[in-house]
């Protein structure tokens, strides 16, 4: 499932306890998540699934969910 | 008439000469050559920015490369300001050398000659900056409302306040500050930075009112070409003032 590796690739980078995201969680409600590390995040994503975001749609990424979508489109 | 290319490159040159008028502050490195320059506060993490506009495919990756060894060295800032005209290809190298995009800010441009009249409640008030005190109170709003730390230090300002180029203003709520604005001018055009609204007193109308008075106040003096790099926040609300994007400028960190 796309967005359970998604789930843990965020929890180990913010070192969250697991169970406490889940795909409708926004950044703002993640205290850790700072424009850095959603860089990061993103670029782990990235290559995790061997994809390539464009540069607008990775800061314009608001909550997991969009990830999971982005995600989606590009391994389909 | 101003072509596009003109006012690409006067938002970035606005930016750019922004940074630099802090550039003699203490605690500053300031480092220039052909391709790029930074200004790095040796104490503090504000204004630290890699800035470039000379950066060329033909150089690309030398460049690239001995700005890694300047921050690697603690030499330059981990910021880097980028504008989007840049080669895709410098874009995709950037990216190689571990330099993340972190932030976009619209490139946006108004040409305008007639002052704008702003509706707002007869209890907000406007005052151009002029003493320590005043200057505390926007200090405050700023690093509120725009950094949500005590990012932006006193000292840097006190000396912005004695540059003829910079305007600040405070507005007032009952004589309460509530918003703020920095009118910064270069090769003729007025760069917009530093607008704030305390988050309790938002939706009234008073970042509009205190953008517009600055743009109004640089209007008395004969400019008309007015220039900001907003958030995509704030990016509406210029548009319906008659802002127009015209590139981006896209803030990478190096991820060390």
């Amino acid at each position: 499932m796309i967005i359970s590796e998604i789930i843990r690739i965020i929890e180990k980078q913010l070192n969250l306890s697991q169970n406490t995201i889940n795909s409708e969680t926004t950044f703002e409600e993640i205290s850790s998540w700072d424009s850095l590390n959603h860089a990061v995040i993103i670029n782990l994503i990235e290559q995790h699934f061997d994809i390539n975001f464009e540069l607008d749609e990775m800061l314009d990424f608001e909550n997991i969910e969009d990830i999971r979508k982005a995600v989606a489109q590009k391994i389909n | 008439m101003i072509n596009n290319n003109e006012i690409k490159f006067y938002i970035e040159k606005n930016l750019i000469d922004f940074f630099l008028i802090f550039k003699n502050s203490e605690n500053i490195d300031y480092y220039t050559n052909d391709n790029f320059c930074f200004i790095n506060n040796k104490k503090y993490s504000w204004p630290n920015f890699i800035l470039n506009s000379n950066i060329s495919s033909k150089n690309l990756l030398d460049n690239i490369i001995e700005i890694s060894k300047l921050i690697k060295t603690n030499k330059a800032p981990k910021y880097w300001a980028v504008n989007s005209d840049l080669a895709k290809e410098f874009l995709i190298e950037i990216k190689k050398q571990d330099f993340l995009p972190i932030v976009k800010w619209s490139g946006m441009y108004l040409n305008i000659s007639n002052k704008q009249n702003f509706i707002v409640s007869k209890n907000f008030t406007i005052q151009k900056i002029s003493n320590r005190e005043q200057l505390k109170n926007w200090l405050k709003i700023v690093n509120e409302q725009i950094y949500k730390t005590d990012k932006l230090k006193l000292y840097f300002f006190e000396a912005a306040l004695k540059n003829k180029s910079v305007e600040m203003y405070l507005g007032y709520y009952n004589k309460v500050p509530v918003a703020t604005s920095l009118l910064y001018t270069s090769s003729s055009y007025s760069g917009l930075y530093m607008i704030a609204t305390k988050d309790e007193y938002r939706k009234k109308g008073f970042g509009t009112a205190i953008t517009i008075h600055a743009i109004n106040k640089a209007i008395e003096v004969g400019n008309t070409k007015f220039v900001l790099h907003a958030t995509k926040l704030g990016k509406p609300v210029y548009e319906k003032m008659g802002f127009k994007e015209y590139n981006n400028i896209y803030i990478y960190c190096k991820n060390i």
